[in-house]
């Protein structure tokens, strides 16, 4: 009965979920597929045989008993018998927060998982498990979807599809992913149907807003200094060379204006008050107003589950909706997930199918307007669309006597021209085939095939700025004024297609025995995966989108450029074509012995082959392993400590593998289209490294987990690892003469070590219940060896390292203040007070460097505490970092003077200026010409150290959740709705700088969101 | 039963996974296997990036003072022949004169390793065309770097001299020292007879980045004049010629009055200078005072090569002799027919240098208004062919050479001079800043002796 009613819910609602798939355009693979599995449906439907009840499932199922099972990806392992470090952030942690990809919402909530966001771009998260372990390969975890890793854009994955993720610490734990461990693992589970249950609807839907990013808060030089600045420097003749460059740069309306001056062409009054109304413009202003927006995220989720006694299914659909930050930026997806399973012979046989497609688009219509000067107008009063020079104004007032088209550049123009797209679509099929042979031995196939496609298209129109000044720059004009253009009228599109496809097949053999007091668990399997992947590129001219016609240019000859004269300017023809493959195949086996479920021991193996380029086959085998133990001391017979009803210790050690793909045991070349007569070209991209292996890292764990009081009100878990990288890549600095200027090979090796801790203590329970889960990680390492020996200190300063010293420190210059005489930056130079900088770039002596340690976090953690009456729940979340700097940015001259006037460029106003401002400001003075190893002294000084510890207001959420059994007149089984803020912000920082040390000057905006969700 | 068809299946795999795992991971990656990857090879850019620094030393232009202080460094320091040119600074615009040339000489390496390990034969004209390349290739090369960083050719004590680190293997751990002059030549000059023996007669239709015999005599010839050996310079000049006679007529370059890109009929062999656009063909930089009265009236290089500015008069360069707008480094025909000039002078061949001479210049002037050269008019006829080898090669990348080399001649020394804003610059004839120092980064890690200026 139960199964009848379940079948008969879903299958209507797939129905709708097809005709949605169909409007998408889906391709016919996923109508296959969908065909395939109907008949797997209707195949259990048709299945007659009445299910005993009494017997236990054959699937891995998720939560059996209550029982907490962390997923490695290959198999499912109670939590109460792993010997390895896994963090399990379930659903409701998950769900906690709202973001549109996974990987955010495991902020400050997974001990041990640092964000590095030191590089100041919310888009590029850089994550951490525990130590750095590595120099120059990659240094990011391995993601896995379900069973198999995910070869595809994470943004792709529907978090409302995500049912738990594991992050995978320890050799133990992550071990049995080899080759690719080293970094750690994070195991994505997604959500699967439940036997015997009946179906369950749930809807929800969220929506997030931030306000609009402040162009004031970025440090900006006045234009009225700026102007200044301008002034003096033309003075010095500084704009003498642009103003007769060749290739006509642009120079600021300030710079035409004292040039026409100085040619007499306008009265010295006219040019001060045509300067004058300049100094009242902030192009802050037009940016504000005209380019930044107020971002919203719109996510929307429906989904259906449950299952009968022999089968179980899972559908949903999703449909996130954005408008970014910029104007013209926004992002939209549509997900579709499915999956079931069907038992066979009372459920000995199961037969799982499963398919997740996503289809995205970008929209990338916000072309940054690329001003060069403060006082830059987007747009005027009546917010008619202003152009700003691209070229020297003089030579755009005379070239072509009107026979070209328009050469003006109008930043709002080109945001409303701007039609840049990039879609991808992405589809997963999986089957998986399980046979219990016996009742303690199970033989699996498991099949994956994924198919991904990045579509990018950018249609420039003729309207264009680009497209315009390309179609002028390759005109001519014949002395009969007739105009040939070798670039045709019209638009220019750039299409570039990425397409993946990933096969992934694995067979495995499981084994499960229980005797007496003994349980031992096992399994041996091998995988071979195959990504294979094709980008290709063109470009069209004269493309007209009405027609979609387009015309063929010369790509072979050189033309004369209307900008400098000369002729060797060429038309691209924007072609590109690559096939990638990547292999692997792998062998892999892991056993668990435990008695009285007191002792277990674990073991595992993995041996992995890839056809990484050049490698000698007897390099691709690299057999990594790892051995565990765990013991419950509180179930000895002899353990009586009431007030600590639980404790046990695990211990762990293994090894685990990184992959560098830029290296090659061989000499490797690629190929660089054809010369300038037009023979094919190789170039070098990798000298040969015979001695080449992967990178291993062996990890070791002690653990302690506990919980103390009789009700277990106070858990938590105190781990302490040790890692120690060896044959680690670094570069070795070679004389230029060998015609390369660095070698990569495994040089190096590292150590680390650290203590992850988490607790959470119920502090009230009932009708008002407090909960506080803390999390702190102290992580630090060093390098233990390092067989490059660096040339001197500017070796230091770009990068080489120093064994005892940490693989996150780096180095600047020691600062001893600005010269009191003329404001110069000065440092040391063997000892002594100096400002010969060429000497110190070319010094030995360490000490005239100072060591910074380090760049990231040493201690890092979170205090969340959960206070709730009945249905109502708040929720706040602190975060920490502590023990880290990071590098600010300076003024440098030469890119003052060179148009830059952000960042540094601010603290100019502050420079010295006169004896005695030394004791209050760093800023050295001003030098006509700029001498760059001035700068770049000072822009690598201790000066620009700043320290990055920090206390944030994470988060604050207010939750609100009625449920049926206690509020009888609610027409749904659950409802919930939350309102949250994320990022509130910084509660305490050390330094002075305006700068947020995880953000930089932007993105600090608080984001609010707020959502409802029903479930039937 | 079913877990022995599983072990057999997970055998199977085993046995064929090594061609499994050989799949090329990129394919437009490429382990180079075969003569054709090897001329793909030195297809690619080796004739691009030849140093400029020397170019930035000579008496061919002059930069007034606000305009020298907006360059970068690396001019700045050249144009007044600072005994420090790299004033601490280490990046890639001011090493790429030394880093450069190495790394196409890696290539040249590579090339010429790979070669040998090659099965089929190491006799075909492909192979002996592609292998006399990388070695022309790899003398060119060095001589480039010798003219910049080894002390000048002085036959007397070349001996002692110290030249540059010589490259013959593509090893990076081999150890890097500072050979000899005498050695550095005789190596330039080993590499490029076995060259000779080696490439086709003519390229000169197809391919200008290919060495042929005609362009490793021009090459020949150029580095036997370096070294004052007249005769030798003499008889490659004779046997270029001997291969490829052609000369560019300027009244043809009319009313463009520009030099064709990528190269012209009398190239030999085309390699550009690096890094110096936006230097000579900026309006804010000149032709050197002393150089433009030096060209008559209807002499067309006063066209070709320059343009007057519309305000001030001043003439600045136009045109590069490449095309583009970094100098020429290559060979070209003309130089070949100065060189021989020069030498028959020298050597008492008046009249063959005079011959020589009328029958280049013919091509420099406008039609109808050259009137050829004789003994009586010409004067001495060395001073009249070194006059127009200095009007002839402008920009070309020669002229440090030819400074280095006739300043040896106290009669035919020059001392160049620079001011800016009030300071006087003086280079002395034969003074050590003749030599520009090697990069302290590299010389520190090889332990290199720096040059002394």
């Amino acid at each position: 009965m139960n199964k009848l009613y379940s079948m008969a819910h879903y299958c209507p609602n797939f129905r709708l979920k097809i005709t949605k798939i169909k409007q998408i355009k889906s391709n016919s693979l996923f109508a296959l597929c969908f065909s395939l599995f109907n008949s797997f449906g209707l195949a259990a439907y048709s299945q007659e045989k009445k299910p005993d009840t009494t017997r236990k499932t054959l699937t891995d199922s998720v939560f059996q008993l209550n029982e907490v099972q962390v997923s490695t990806g290959i198999q499912y392992i109670p939590k109460e018998r792993a010997t390895g470090s896994f963090v399990l952030v379930d659903s409701t942690l998950f769900n906690r927060s709202f973001s549109i990809d996974v990987t955010s919402r495991l902020e400050g909530v997974v001990s041990g998982l640092r964000f590095n966001r030191q590089d100041m771009n919310p888009k590029n998260v850089d994550l951490t498990i525990r130590s750095t372990s590595t120099i120059r390969s990659d240094d990011q975890p391995l993601i896995i979807l379900d069973n198999f890793e995910y070869n595809g854009d994470l943004k792709n994955i529907n978090p409302n599809d995500v049912l738990q993720v594991s992050v995978l610490k320890d050799a133990a734990a992550a071990s049995i992913w080899g080759a690719r461990a080293g970094n750690g693992v994070i195991v994505i589970t997604t959500k699967q149907g439940k036997y015997n249950q009946p179906t369950r609807v749930s809807l929800s839907s969220n929506l997030a807003t931030k306000g609009k990013q402040n162009p004031f808060n970025t440090p900006w030089l006045s234009t009225s200094d700026y102007i200044d600045m301008e002034t003096y420097l033309f003075k010095q003749g500084y704009y003498t060379s642009a103003l007769g460059n060749i290739s006509k740069p642009p120079v600021s309306p300030i710079v035409w204006l004292l040039n026409e001056r100085k040619k007499g062409l306008i009265s010295a009054a006219d040019s001060a008050a045509a300067i004058d109304q300049y100094r009242g413009i902030d192009a802050r202003n037009d940016f504000r107003q005209y380019y930044f927006q107020r971002s919203i995220s719109q996510q929307h989720a429906l989904s259906l589950t449950g299952g009968g006694a022999f089968n179980q299914y899972y559908a949903s659909v999703g449909w996130d909706k954005n408008q970014g930050g910029t104007v013209g930026s926004a992002y939209d997806r549509l997900s579709l997930s499915f999956n079931h399973s069907i038992g066979f012979f009372d459920n000995k046989l199961e037969v799982k199918t499963g398919i997740i497609y996503t289809k995205t688009q970008d929209q990338l219509n916000d072309p940054y307007p690329a001003i060069t000067y403060p006082y830059a107008q987007l747009a005027d009063a009546e917010g008619n669309s202003l152009s700003i020079a691209r070229y020297n104004p003089g030579f755009l007032d005379t070239i072509g006597q009107g026979r070209l088209l328009d050469w003006g550049y109008r930043p709002l123009e080109e945001l409303a021209l701007a039609d840049n797209t990039v879609k991808t679509s992405d589809l997963k099929v999986n089957l998986n085939i399980g046979y219990r042979l016996f009742e303690w031995l199970k033989v699996k196939a498991l099949y994956q095939y994924g198919d991904g496609q990045t579509t990018t298209r950018n249609y420039q129109s003729q309207e264009t700025f680009y497209t315009r000044d390309l179609i002028n720059q390759f005109s001519s004009i014949a002395s009969n004024g007739q105009v040939s253009r070798p670039i045709p009228l019209g638009g220019i599109v750039d299409l570039k297609n990425t397409h993946y496809i990933a096969q992934h097949l694995r067979g495995q053999l499981d084994l499960q025995h229980r005797w007496q007091a003994h349980e031992l668990q096992g399994l041996i399997g091998a995988e071979l995966s195959n990504l294979n992947t094709q980008a290709n590129g063109s470009r069209f001219y004269g493309y007209n989108e009405g027609q979609t016609s387009s015309s063929n240019v010369d790509a072979v000859n050189a033309y004369t450029s209307m900008v400098t004269g000369r002729k060797n300017i060429r038309i691209a023809n924007g072609q590109s074509l690559r096939y990638l493959t990547d292999r692997f195949l792998s062998f892999y086996a892991n056993a668990s012995y435990s008695y009285m479920k007191r002792y277990t021991l674990s073991g595992s193996m993995r041996k992995d082959g890839s056809n990484l380029f050049g490698v000698a086959t007897n390099q691709k085998w690299s057999p990594l392993w790892s051995t565990g133990f765990k013991w419950d001391i509180s179930k000895e017979p002899i353990y009586q400590i009431s007030w600590l009803p639980s404790l046990s210790i695990r211990l762990s050690y293994g090894t685990s593998g990184n992959i560098n793909k830029t290296v090659s045991a061989y000499l490797v070349a690629r190929s660089l289209g054809s010369n300038n007569y037009g023979l094919p070209i190789l170039n070098i991209s990798n000298p040969p490294n015979p001695d080449l292996t992967w990178e291993t890292v062996a990890t070791l764990n002690a653990a302690l987990d506990f919980s103390v009081l009789q009700s277990g009100r106070i858990s938590g878990s105190l781990e302490f690892y040790q890692r120690k990288g060896r044959n680690l890549m670094a570069d070795a600095e070679l004389p230029a003469a060998s015609g390369l200027l660095t070698y990569r090979g495994n040089t190096a090796s590292m150590s680390g070590k650290g203590v992850d801790l988490s607790f959470n203590s119920q502090n009230l329970v009932g009708a008002l219940h407090w909960q506080t889960a803390v999390l702190y990680s102290y992580t630090t390492n060093r390098v233990t060896e390092y067989r490059v020996t660096p040339t001197n200190n500017s070796s230091y300063l770009s990068g080489a390292y120093q064994v005892g010293k940490s693989l996150d420190g780096f180095y600047v210059y020691r600062w001893a203040g600005l010269d009191p005489q003329n404001g110069n930056p000065r440092g040391y130079l063997n000892g002594q007070v100096s400002e010969d900088y060429a000497a110190m770039v070319n010094s030995t002596d360490l000490s005239d460097l100072h060591y910074v340690d380090s760049h990231r976090p040493v201690h890092y953690g979170s205090i969340r505490n959960t206070v709730g009456w009945q249905h109502i729940s708040l929720s706040f979340n602190v975060t920490f970092k502590i023990g880290y700097y990071f590098g600010n940015s300076l003024l440098n001259y030469s890119n003052l003077y060179g148009g830059s006037f952000t960042g540094g460029a601010a603290d100019f106003p502050m420079r010295w200026q006169k004896p005695g401002d030394e004791a209050h400001t760093q800023v050295p003075s001003l030098v006509y010409p700029a001498v760059s190893s001035r700068d770049n002294f000072y822009n690598n000084s201790e000066a620009i150290v700043e320290k990055g510890d920090h206390i944030r207001f994470q988060d604050i959420r207010l939750a609100y959740e009625i449920i049926k059994k206690t509020a009888t007149w609610l027409p749904f089984r659950n409802l919930q709705f939350f309102a949250m803020a994320a990022n509130v912000g910084l509660i305490w920082k050390a330094t002075k700088s305006r700068m947020d040390p995880d953000y930089g000057y932007q993105y600090t905006q608080t984001r609010f969101s707020g959502g409802i969700k029903i479930e039937l | 039963m079913n877990i022995r068809i599983n072990v057999l299946i997970l055998c199977g795999c085993l046995v064929s996974c090594n061609s499994y795992l050989d799949a090329v991971p990129d394919r437009s990656l490429a382990i180079l296997t075969t003569l054709e990857q090897y001329e793909q090879l030195i297809n690619g850019d080796l004739y691009a990036q030849a140093p400029a620094l020397q170019e930035l030393g000579i008496d061919d232009y002059y930069v007034p003072f606000s305009v020298w202080q907006s360059k970068d460094i690396r001019l700045q320091n050249a144009y007044i022949w600072k005994a420090d040119i790299y004033d601490g600074n280490s990046g890639s615009g001011v090493t790429q004169d030394w880093n450069a040339p190495y790394g196409k000489i890696y290539y040249c390496n590579v090339v010429l390793e790979g070669l040998e390990s090659l099965s089929g034969s190491h006799e075909s004209a492909a192979f002996r065309e592609v292998k006399g390349h990388a070695l022309f290739f790899r003398a060119y090369q060095h001589y480039l770097l010798q003219e910049v960083y080894g002390q000048p050719y002085r036959p007397a004590t070349a001996n002692m001299d110290l030249g540059i680190p010589l490259k013959y293997t593509s090893l990076p751990t081999e150890r890097i020292f500072r050979s000899t002059v005498a050695k550095t030549f005789a190596s330039i000059i080993l590499d490029s007879e076995k060259a000779l023996e080696m490439l086709p007669e003519d390229y000169q239709a197809v391919n200008k980045v290919r060495a042929s015999k005609a362009a490793v005599c021009a090459f020949l010839s150029r580095v036997y004049l370096t070294m004052q050996n007249y005769q030798q310079s003499l008889a490659y000049a004779d046997q270029c010629l001997s291969y490829y006679v052609q000369l560019l007529d300027y009244n043809q370059l009319y009313p463009d009055y520009r030099f064709g890109y990528p190269d012209n009929q009398e190239v030999v062999f085309s390699v550009n200078a690096s890094g110096t656009s936006g230097v000579f063909l900026n309006t804010g930089i000149f032709v050197d005072s002393l150089l433009y009265p030096l060209y008559a009236d209807h002499d067309l290089r006063k066209q070709v090569f320059f343009l007057q500015d519309a305000t001030t008069g001043l003439p600045h360069f136009k045109s590069m002799y490449s095309g583009d707008s970094n100098p020429f480094a290559g060979l070209a025909l003309d130089e070949v027919y100065l060189n021989r000039a020069e030498c028959r002078a020298r050597l008492g061949d008046e009249d063959g240098a005079l011959a020589d001479l009328n029958e280049l210049l013919i091509h420099r002037y406008e039609t109808g208004y050259y009137f050829p050269l004789t003994r009586e008019s010409a004067g001495n006829t060395l001073q009249a062919v070194l006059k127009e080898r200095r009007k002839e090669m402008v920009v070309r990348c020669t002229r440090w050479t030819d400074l280095r080399r006739l300043n040896q001649d106290p009669a035919l020394a020059t001392t160049l001079r620079r001011s800016l804003n009030g300071t006087d610059y003086e280079l002395l004839p034969n003074s050590p800043r003749y030599t520009y120092p090697i990069p302290p980064k590299e010389a520190a890690i090889s332990q290199l002796p720096q040059n002394q200026r």
